[in-house]
């Protein structure tokens, strides 16, 4: 059965009066484990194979830069000194959510990428932009070693690669992934038709791309020789409108047309933050509903 | 100290002045007021003292220069009648009516909007908890002025506060409209941005960094209820039994931080702790001022501590 699976962010709606209510007794209860628990039951419950923390804690950047030595947040991560690892950032929640999740379903970890990280922060401290994005991939390989105990999948997330490709991208994600053991996976969102060739080269297994917005990004990969699994965008995560499962089977049987049913995933485009609760859902149900149609006529 | 490149927007309720550039208004605080034991029942001698309370507030904020407002605590509904009928009698000054329930605050809008003083409302607080009734309450008897609570118990950093002012947060019962939002939709023009004091151990310090922060980011009034932080410190609820003086100083000192971080306003805590509270905050806005002028070139107001306290 061709797997499904999620990019990372997801979003929730969590009762306000309620922890006002905490609130002004006097308690102030961290609404966070609330939010990863909603947004995993809500992913079981539309029948994903693997699925993420969603990743609620914040935005994917900050996330991950507010947990290094070395970064202030404002607006933007701030970079005052030499960067050093602090201590895991997700595995946390992952560890939560691990125990929430039947045997049938797995676990992704994600990773903001070092290329991204180094791209959103101000530096005020390295020479030049290789240097930092070095320095965070220093610190996030530690952190994907924490990952690679608690969950099945690694994805490393580099939204930059699409828009502005640097040479020494595969170094730079390669040494985050390092010695982890769980399967390996690249998500980049936009068009990437211009830097397929070059991420194919990656030593990673899987590669995921956003292919309901871009359907022209078949054209790109058609011409080249890859081994990688590839991770179909099926689903917009820029459209608050849930597409239907037709539609959504649609794209998959394009999918079906290009590659073997071995070295596909289906997954949304992207991360599902920005969308309505009952928006993703739907999106999530349907992409499930479509790949069980598309697995009984196979 | 701090003085902003964002414009600072006076609010201006009822001649009490919040906000500007640091050192240019003194901080406005807000004394609680029948919150605790003392009123635990409101009979003759509960509102008697209440009386007491205020005037003596009052005579300090005229010695002082430090402007100084009561924070009407209704913690039933059946209560907003008597207690918002003891401050009507009892001051002309503006005011804020202050409950953790939203459906009590509904009522005593509606009662004050029947008494004629809305024009001297500040309502506190438009906050995570609001309910669509709340929200239909605000729109028919709107409030002169509003606090809006950044509290965001998704997220405590500085960040997320904001979130919760501009987004927010995923928790509200409004789709896709932050507590901002909320208070432009309803009709208060005239808003007081609260921070959210938290715990330690919640991310406390953002509480106090949020200050300006946010009067970058917005350009309005902020402040913040401090004391609360304090207040929920396990450590000192214990030693506080056997050194009652010693956690006044403690709290004066806390309460004196809200404007060395450019704060406009503070929640101060029970009204019967002015006396400590409001020299320990006039010595702040003094050295502010002072600064500000030296410094920035601010015009402090006249009536400030600055001028009036030599």
């Amino acid at each position: 059965m061709i797997p499904t699976t999620v990019i990372g962010s997801y979003p929730v709606r969590l009762d306000g009066v309620k922890y006002a209510g905490a609130y002004f007794s006097g308690r102030s209860v961290d609404a966070a484990d609330e939010s990863v628990s909603q947004a995993v039951e809500r992913q079981l419950e539309a029948g994903v194979d693997i699925i993420s923390d969603g990743q609620t804690r914040g935005g994917f950047v900050k996330i991950f830069a507010c947990k290094f030595r070395g970064v202030v947040m404002q607006k933007k991560p701030v970079v005052i000194r030499e960067i050093e690892y602090a201590g895991p950032s997700t595995a946390g929640d992952q560890l939560k959510v691990r125990g929430m999740l039947p045997d049938r379903v797995k676990l992704k970890g994600i990773i903001t990428g070092p290329y991204t990280l180094a791209k959103s922060s101000v530096n005020r401290h390295y020479d030049s932009l290789r240097e930092l994005a070095f320095a965070y991939a220093d610190g996030l390989a530690k952190e994907a070693e924490e990952l690679d105990k608690v969950v099945d999948y690694i994805q490393v997330d580099e939204p930059f690669y699409s828009v502005d490709y640097p040479e020494y991208g595969r170094e730079l994600t390669e040494k985050v992934f390092g010695g982890v053991k769980a399967p390996r996976m690249l998500h980049v969102c936009g068009d990437v038709s211009c830097v397929f060739k070059e991420l194919v080269e990656y030593k990673v297994d899987c590669l995921e791309h956003e292919f309901a917005a871009n359907p022209r990004l078949w054209d790109a990969v058609k011409d080249v020789d890859f081994t990688q699994t590839l991770g179909v965008g099926v689903v917009r995560s820029d459209l608050n409108k849930v597409e239907s499962a037709g539609e959504i089977r649609g794209r998959m049987e394009t999918a079906l047309k290009h590659l073997d049913e071995e070295r596909l995933m289906f997954n949304p485009d992207c991360g599902l933050r920005s969308l309505d609760p009952e928006v993703a859902y739907g999106k999530l149900r349907n992409m499930v509903e479509a790949r069980n149609k598309l697995e009984r006529r196979i | 100290m701090y003085s902003f490149m964002k414009e600072q927007e006076v609010v201006d309720v009822c001649g009490v002045k919040f906000g500007g550039q640091p050192g240019e208004n003194p901080t406005v605080l807000f004394g609680t007021l029948f919150y605790g034991r003392d009123f635990k029942v409101l009979d003759d001698a509960a509102l008697s003292m209440a009386k007491n309370l205020i005037l003596a507030q009052e005579k300090l904020s005229r010695e002082t220069g430090v402007p100084a407002l009561v924070d009407i605590y209704i913690k039933d509904e059946k209560l907003v009648e008597r207690e918002v009928n003891l401050v009507l009698d009892s001051t002309d000054m503006p005011f804020s009516i202050d409950s953790s329930d939203a459906e009590t605050r509904a009522i005593a809008l509606k009662y004050l909007s029947k008494a004629g003083a809305l024009d001297r409302v500040i309502y506190n607080s438009i906050n995570l908890g609001l309910t669509a009734d709340e929200v239909k309450a605000l729109s028919k008897h709107t409030p002169e002025a509003a606090v809006v609570l950044a509290y965001n118990p998704r997220d405590m950093s500085v960040d997320g506060r904001a979130e919760m002012l501009s987004t927010g947060a995923g928790m509200l019962c409004v789709k896709d409209r932050g507590l901002l939002d909320v208070a432009g939709d309803v009709g208060v023009g005239k808003v007081l941005l609260d921070t959210g004091a938290t715990p330690f151990g919640s991310m406390s310090a953002e509480t106090l960094r949020a200050i300006p922060v946010f009067k970058n980011e917005f350009g309005l009034p902020v402040g913040c209820s401090i004391h609360n932080t304090l207040e929920s410190w396990s450590w000192m609820r214990d030693w506080r039994q056997n050194n009652p003086e010693a956690y006044g100083c403690a709290d004066a000192a806390v309460n004196s931080m809200v404007p060395l971080c450019s704060g406009d306003f503070i929640v101060y805590g029970p009204i019967s702790s002015c006396g400590r509270v409001m020299p320990a905050v006039a010595f702040a806005d003094k050295l502010v001022a002072e600064g500000a002028a030296d410094y920035f070139g601010v015009k402090v107001s006249e009536g400030h501590p600055y001028h009036k306290l030599g």
